[in-house]
């Protein structure tokens, strides 16, 4: 009996820093994931920074049953997609974020005022269209752009089937175009 | 004209629908492949705005401040039966306590002899000292003969535990007086009972006394007068 209670605290100091080892692994591959997923959503990358670091703090509280690195990035995803929503239901920034927009593109050397212009004039169109989209075509269409995710590397992280997420993408194309022509 | 009915099949075309006919027919009329291009390039800045929204990298020091950030807030990671771990033991602990308790309290004396105030209308006449020296005796008032009265009895193992007995009316004292002789370790049963006992000297030896039995006397009828019944009809 008291090698078995002088061993528990060993195998949980042992457990512990096993999982600490993992999540450091998942931190380092995912964390562009998550930030990029918050920045299709708010569009802010300060927002997009703490939002992505909440979602890690989650995934660290309940990494044991995440230990799996696809299920983990699934839920990195998800987790990520409801925090940056609540973000910017909470608070409208909108103004900021177009505002940091058009800074960023204006210090671009290569391109003109025009080009810019226009470019800005275009992606606060693509951004408008794109927060109308439903909620369900509106992920699978931003990460697809994400690290140029095929549409089997979508379905894995949002537990759907190819076939449904190939649907989507379809759907969520033409409506954009459709909104944009 | 026959490029109307391409119209609606072209934007579906461009988003990469197959279809024979149209890209058959786009070969052959330039104003439909000026449409589908047209598309195409809308499409294909669409796909170029949504990467380009979500381009970018986290800060260098994304990490270090998501580590930052478990420590300051005392998060930690276990498993998660690990928060369930002190609550079963101690639900375990207590589970096990509870039984050791039932089981104890089966094995102490029960509480059916309780010390009540000795009852000095209920006690017997002819032994009032001795019911006051046994207060924890309480005999009900209305029973008659032999009661059953059971005496308080020290914890002991099951087999060691005395039966209950039937006392007859008058020897309660005398019972009592054993049990606590015994109890106490004053005396053993065993000279009590010796002590108890009358000697054989003390004993007269029964006798039996003869039995008489007298001869039945059979003493004839008195004849106080024949019968005369032939006068008597007459």
């Amino acid at each position: 009996m008291d090698a078995l209670v002088g061993t528990f605290p060993e195998a949980a100091v042992i457990l512990e820093s096993s999982l600490e080892r993992e999540f450091e692994e998942r931190l380092a591959d995912s964390s562009a994931l998550a930030f990029r997923v918050a920045l299709g959503v708010l569009r802010n990358r300060d927002d997009a920074e703490d939002v992505a670091q909440d979602a890690f703090l989650r995934a660290y509280q309940s990494f044991f049953r995440l230990r799996d690195r696809d299920r983990f990035r699934a839920w990195l995803v998800r987790i990520t997609w409801r925090l940056a929503l609540d973000r910017i239901r909470a608070s409208r920034r909108r103004e900021a974020r177009e505002t940091a927009v058009m800074v960023q593109e204006m210090n671009s050397p290569e391109r003109t005022v025009e080009d810019v212009r226009a470019s800005r004039e275009f992606e606060q169109r693509l951004a408008r269209a794109l927060d109308e989209l439903p909620e369900k075509l509106r992920v699978v269409v931003l990460l697809g752009a994400i690290e140029g995710h095929d549409t089997r590397e979508v379905g894995r992280l949002l537990d759907l089937p190819e076939g449904t997420v190939k649907s989507r993408l379809f759907h969520a194309r033409k409506k954009l175009a459709e909104m944009l022509q | 004209m026959i490029c109307d009915r391409f119209k609606t099949r072209l934007e579906d075309f461009a988003l990469g629908a197959e279809d024979p006919e149209l890209c058959a027919h786009v070969d052959s009329c330039a104003s439909c492949r000026a449409v589908l291009d047209t598309q195409r390039a809308l499409l294909d800045s669409i796909d170029r705005g949504l990467t380009s929204m979500v381009a970018g990298e986290p800060a260098g020091d994304f990490a270090a401040h998501v580590r930052q950030r478990i420590a300051q807030e005392g998060i930690t990671t276990r498993p998660w039966f690990a928060g369930w771990l002190p609550i079963t033991a101690t639900a375990l602990a207590l589970v096990v306590l509870v039984t050791f308790l039932m089981l104890r309290r089966d094995h102490a004396p029960t509480e059916s002899v309780k010390e009540t105030p000795p009852a000095q209308t209920a006690r017997p006449p002819r032994e009032p000292q001795l019911a006051q020296k046994a207060p924890e005796i309480s005999v009900p008032s209305s029973a008659s003969g032999p009661r059953m009265i059971r005496p308080p009895r020290p914890p002991q193992p099951a087999a060691l535990r005395e039966p209950e007995v039937l006392v007859p009316r008058g020897e309660m004292a005398a019972v009592m007086r054993l049990f606590h002789a015994n109890w106490e370790g004053n005396a053993d049963g065993a000279s009590l009972m010796a002590a108890a006992i009358p000697t054989t000297e003390s004993l007269k030896p029964l006798t039996t006394a003869e039995l008489k039995i007298l001869p039945l006397e059979i003493v004839p009828l008195a004849e106080e007068g024949k019968p005369n019944g032939s006068s008597d009809h007459r």
